[in-house]
């Protein structure tokens, strides 16, 4: 809400500096989130009188004024503005002068023509953003006096005002609160209240429950013209366009009181009047120029023929204040909020009064507002009021007295306060109800604007808010509290996290909402379920909750190759969604290009490769986990293998078909690997470690080149050779592999594995002999079921 | 004879002097002291030697011997170390070393360890909740009326079947008071949506950290002290906090907390929510558990949000929160 404080001011018998209203307001819950300056302070700028106007020579749309700036002597000023006539008074803005833009004034030659200053606009100014022409001022404006002694600059400040407050949404309001962060009353002048009277002919309401009250007032007499400029710069300041004085009284009450009011034409509808549901498809044109559809859970104002607002949220064209009319009713009523808030929301429309009515107002300012504006209506544009105003309706019962338990502030607070003290704390708010308080508890009568206390916790948080948080001490107990599951959890992640990172990994962060293509890209590798899609997205690009994370890595990598990055070594730990359990935490990791950065020592590093991946994963977790090929059933993967740990599956590594990671604009290789952190975190967690006493006798390294069909898997080799269950083999070690496709050294078909075979026993030194005998059975079985011939290990390999 | 031993010690010694390499030491030892050496044929004479002179010159040959392997041995040494020495003689140590790769922790997730770990200090340990979430959860259970404006579908992710993607991790309090007696003292970190238009101070998909601390005898009081200890921790002792009266649902009192430091800015700078539990929201978790272990009228506690990419936009200096998951490397390599 936008205040001025020179208008909140006029509440308060003290004058508060604007450091200290600001300090007052954020202290009260009203967090004040801006601060601008209106108006201007410097005394060149004056009031003048235009006493001729001629058009300028050599310019259109120039012309040149001859001014009273009430020295005596007429002064020339050469004006673009064309909005004034003869007479006028205006700003003047003398040389010298600075403008709050900051523009500084000159005397100078404008297309030849001595301009002796600048006729000044609102927005020069600083009273509005933009502004057509120049400010007119009213005729009683002092001649030759500064502009600032007319019209003072007055500070706007932006506040929040949370929800559970709608009291504050009114300069009375706001005043009340700093009233009583300052204990001091405001300054407020009750309008003696006129009679009430119903009358079923004038109004009735049909639809109680949402509108529990409804009033009526009519003026006769009244003449339309502009309000005074007191008033449209209060509304102007508060954010309000002025449109003419009976509706800008309504407008002014709202801001003032905080009671949305309305103003009919009476002499363009037709009694009586209805409060009632719409009819379905009824359709109504609004103030605004917008025709509405509407539908039986809006609450309308209807005469006889015609639909004449929607309550409590926007006013129609029929019964609209025009300059011709002459007879009022000025309308305040109770709506309900959430039958409010249900019709601003669906027809998307939210003015100063549905904004009010939804968060609640006053009950008992529907009749104060009534009078209040029918006495500056009778003011500013003249008339004769009814005596009686007409109502339907009741209003709602007074609030009920809260009783507050003392020990209960003291326990919530951790800070005692005295009977005396909670006292005269909440008396600056509520009103005791002295029969009924005792040492240790008291009640108390919130007033009718304060819809939000209800509860005794209610008059802590005012206790609390009114004595300054300050007041409180800081109080810190550590109690112990035992490691849990996600304790446990989040370690696991951030030692994962920190091995990654120190092999030159890093960690991105990518949205969970990813577009369908993303979501359908590698659906099969990960879940059979369909990706789920939100109701409501923001857009197309974020309308899936991910399956996976790799397309926010691909899409990541994509990125930064545009941006020049040659080595792109990424992960992500994340929440994927959609599978069994629905949310599940997974890493995944993409490599694509040198795995190191080129340096002296270094000329060519090697670009990451599926082993370097694989060696990774395997330094992470251990060792515990193991890949098995499967043959892809996207065409995305050019290599895909599972990873499994112990006998579940938990993830998947591949490498990226080229033409695929092309699209990407990702030339070097990419690798791809998922793993979910659920499934693999039963096997690390809780894990324990037993000391192996190291072996007391020598090993023996016998060294076997094996040579086999190009497609027999090294894991056959690695199972025949563990298959045998040789307790002195201790140890299997690869150490090169051989193609020769020349077929020189070796048929293009084949290939060679050479590998190193460690045997060890704990009980003795083992003879050659054992070992010969290991070595035959271990040649044996791989001739026998792999066909392996073998050759003479690479002496240099 | 001593004469001999003399003339060879002199020839020794210019032998020495001309050589220069392991292998002219080596030949050298092998034409004084191998099996065919001017001191091994000369021993051999030792037999020709008067009785009366051989304790002289038997002493001088020995002594001569010493001298040479002890000279050999020197020279030997001498001659390594010069080696040694040429061969690191162009050393430069200013060329740089080894281009070991730069990983790094995503700046979020260090600053959550960072933030986890000043908790843990005072006794708090880790909770979570899902992020597809019940409305119970997120909104019935913590005091938000039905037609609230944040439950709308203009503010919140609705799935297909009515569910929705957490407004806040506000629900994980929910979820542990179901699962758990009091006392209670969690936090709970981990990201919540709003459908909010991405703009440099705004992102639809937010990471928070939640607390939650609940017992027989917890005021206000150790809010603040609570809040104020981790702040110091992450900012550092000259931090300003202030508690600016604020309005939640499921908080009364409700605070907004703003900190100010000498090191980051002069602004204030809103960073968190926090206030003491509603009763109404005990009484929820009373309802949903059906006992009253969380009856209002005994048990108290507080709750807080912090906002991490807020906190880390502040702490690092970071001018717009969408740099936080564009996951530009040049970015990203700022913070190994």
């Amino acid at each position: 809400m936008k205040i001025s404080t020179r208008w909140l001011l006029t509440f308060l018998p003290e004058q508060i500096s604007t450091d200290n209203l600001i300090n007052l307001l954020n202290r009260a819950g009203l967090t004040v989130e801006s601060t601008s300056l209106t108006g201007c302070t410097d005394p060149n700028i004056i009031i003048a009188q235009i006493l001729s106007s001629q058009k300028h020579p050599n310019a259109d749309r120039l012309s040149i004024c001859s001014v009273d700036d009430g020295s005596g002597q007429n002064r020339q000023i050469v004006c673009g503005a064309s909005n004034y006539k003869v007479g006028d008074k205006v700003p003047l803005a003398l040389p010298g002068a600075t403008l709050p833009t900051g523009v500084k004034i000159k005397a100078s030659n404008i297309r030849g023509v001595r301009s002796e200053g600048m006729l000044c606009s609102a927005a020069e100014l600083a009273l509005q953003d933009i502004s057509d022409g120049l400010l007119i001022l009213p005729p009683d404006a002092p001649i030759g006096s500064s502009f600032a002694s007319f019209l003072p600059p007055d500070t706007i400040l932006e506040i929040e005002v949370t929800p559970n407050r709608p009291d504050c949404l009114s300069y009375l309001g706001i005043a009340r609160e700093l009233a009583a962060f300052l204990d001091t009353k405001v300054i407020f002048t009750h309008p003696t209240l006129p009679f009430t009277t119903p009358n079923p002919e004038i109004a009735q309401i049909h639809t109680s429950s949402n509108c529990s009250f409804y009033t009526l007032r009519r003026i006769r007499g009244v003449r339309i013209a502009p309000s005074p400029l007191w008033l449209q710069r209060r509304l102007e300041a508060s954010g309000i366009r002025p449109i003419n004085n009976v509706v800008d009284v309504t407008n002014y009450v709202l801001l003032e009181l905080g009671q949305p009011l309305h103003a009919f034409d009476a002499l363009k509808l037709n009694p009586p009047i209805s409060i009632r549901s719409a009819n379905s498809s009824e359709r109504f044109l609004a103030l605004n120029g917008c025709e509405y559809t509407l539908t039986s859970s809006d609450t309308v104002i209807a005469d006889q023929s015609n639909i004449l607002a929607i309550g409590g949220v926007i006013g129609g064209e029929s019964s609209a204040i025009s300059d011709s009319t002459s007879e009022i009713w000025i309308e305040s009523a109770l709506f309900n909020p959430s039958s409010i808030r249900a019709t601003s929301r669906r027809l998307g429309i939210s003015t100063e009064s549905s904004y009010r009515f939804e968060r609640g107002v006053d009950p008992n300012a529907v009749i104060l507002a009534s009078t209040r504006a029918t006495q500056l209506i009778l003011e500013l544009a003249g008339g004769q009021a009814d005596d009686n105003i007409i109502v339907c309706g009741q209003l709602p019962n007074p609030p009920n007295p809260i009783l507050l338990h003392h020990n209960y502030v003291n326990k919530l607070l951790g800070h005692i306060f005295s009977d005396t003290d909670i006292h005269n704390i909440l008396s600056r708010i509520c009103s005791p109800v002295l029969s009924q308080t005792s040492s240790n508890t008291s009640t108390w009568l919130p007033p009718s604007w304060r819809l939000d206390l209800k509860t005794q916790t209610d008059l802590c948080e005012e206790i609390c808010r009114l004595t300054g948080i300050e007041s409180i001490p800081n109080r810190l107990i550590a109690h112990p509290s035992p490691t849990s599951s996600n304790d446990l959890f989040f370690d696991f992640t951030i030692n994962i996290r920190n091995l990654l990172a120190s092999h030159g990994l890093y960690e991105i962060k990518t949205s969970s909402l990813i577009p369908q293509n993303d979501a359908n890209l590698f659906l099969s590798h990960f879940t059979t379920s369909e990706p789920i899609r939100l109701r409501n997205p923001l857009g197309e690009d974020h309308s899936f909750l991910r399956p996976s994370l790799l397309p926010g890595l691909l899409r990541c990598a994509n990125s930064n190759s545009h941006n020049g990055a040659q080595s792109i070594p990424l992960f992500e730990i994340g929440t994927t969604y959609g599978g069994s359990p629905e949310e599940s935490s997974s890493l995944a990791i993409l490599l694509s290009g040198p795995s190191s950065t080129q340096s002296w020592l270094s000329n060519n590093p090697p670009p990451y490769s599926f082993f370097w991946l694989k060696g990774l994963l395997n330094h992470i977790f251990d060792n515990k986990i193991h890949f098995e090929p499967f043959s892809s059933p996207n065409s995305q993967f050019i290599v895909a293998t599972h990873i499994h740990c112990g006998n579940s599956l938990c993830g998947f590594a591949g490498i990226l078909s080229p033409s695929f990671a092309e699209k990407y604009d990702l030339h070097y290789e990419v690798i791809l690997a998922e793993i979910s952190l659920d499934k693999l975190a039963t096997h690390f967690i809780h894990q324990t470690r037993k000391f192996q006493p190291f072996p007391k006798f020598p090993s023996v390294n016998r060294d076997l080149a094996i040579v086999v069909d190009k497609n027999v898997a090294f894991s056959s080799i690695y199972s025949t050779i563990k298959n045998l269950k040789d307790p002195l083999l201790a140890k299997i070690h690869l150490f090169d592999v051989f193609f020769d496709p020349s077929g020189q050294k070796l048929p293009p078909n084949k290939k060679s594995i050479a590998i190193s075979l460690t045997f060890l026993s704990n009980q003795r030194t083992l003879t050659s002999t054992e070992v010969e005998q290991s070595f035959n059975r271990i040649k044996q079985a791989l001739a026998n079921s792999l066909q392996a011939s073998f050759r003479e290990p690479n002496p240099n390999p | 004879m001593q004469e001999i031993i003399h003339q060879l010690s002199d020839q020794f010694k210019a032998d020495l002097n001309s050589s220069n390499t392991t292998e002219s030491i080596e030949n050298l030892r092998i034409r004084y002291l191998g099996k065919q050496g001017h001191i091994t044929l000369l021993s051999q004479q030792m037999r020709n030697v008067p009785p009366d002179q051989k304790p002289i010159i038997g002493s001088a040959l020995n002594q001569l011997r010493q001298t040479i392997l002890d000279q050999l041995q020197l020279k030997t040494i001498q001659i390594q170390k010069a080696a040694e020495a040429a061969r690191y003689a162009n050393f430069d140590p200013s060329l740089p070393g080894y281009p070991f790769p730069h990983g790094s922790i995503h700046p979020i997730s260090q600053l959550l360890a960072r933030a986890v770990a000043a908790f843990r200090r005072i006794g708090f340990s880790l909770a979570s909740g899902p992020e597809i979430e019940t409305e119970f959860h997120c909104f019935d259970a913590l005091n938000t009326p039905p037609d609230h404006p944040a439950r709308n579908e203009l503010d919140t992710f609705y799935l297909p079947d009515g569910r929705l993607l957490r407004t806040h991790t506000s629900s994980v309090q929910i979820r542990v008071m179901q699962q758990n007696p009091p006392p209670i003292r969690v936090i709970a970190p981990g990201p919540a949506y709003r459908r909010d238009e991405i703009d440099a101070t705004h992102l639809a998909q937010f990471h928070q950290l939640e607390g939650l601390c609940v017992g027989p005898d917890v005021s206000l009081a150790d809010l603040k002290g609570t809040i104020l200890f981790f702040l110091r921790e992450m900012f550092g002792p000259s931090v300003q906090c202030r508690f600016r009266p604020h309005y939640f649902p499921f908080t009364e009192p409700s605070f907004e907390i703003d900190i100010r430091s000498p090191q980051i800015s002069e602004e204030w700078m809103e960073l968190a929510g926090c206030g003491m539990v509603h009763p109404a929201v005990f009484e929820a978790v009373c309802n949903s558990r059906g006992d009253r272990a969380y009856d209002p009228d005994t048990i108290t506690g507080f709750a807080f949000g912090f906002g991490l990419d807020r906190l880390a936009m502040n702490l690092l200096g970071i001018p717009d929160i969408r740099m936080l998951i564009e996951n530009d490397l040049r970015f990203l390599s700022q913070f190994s």
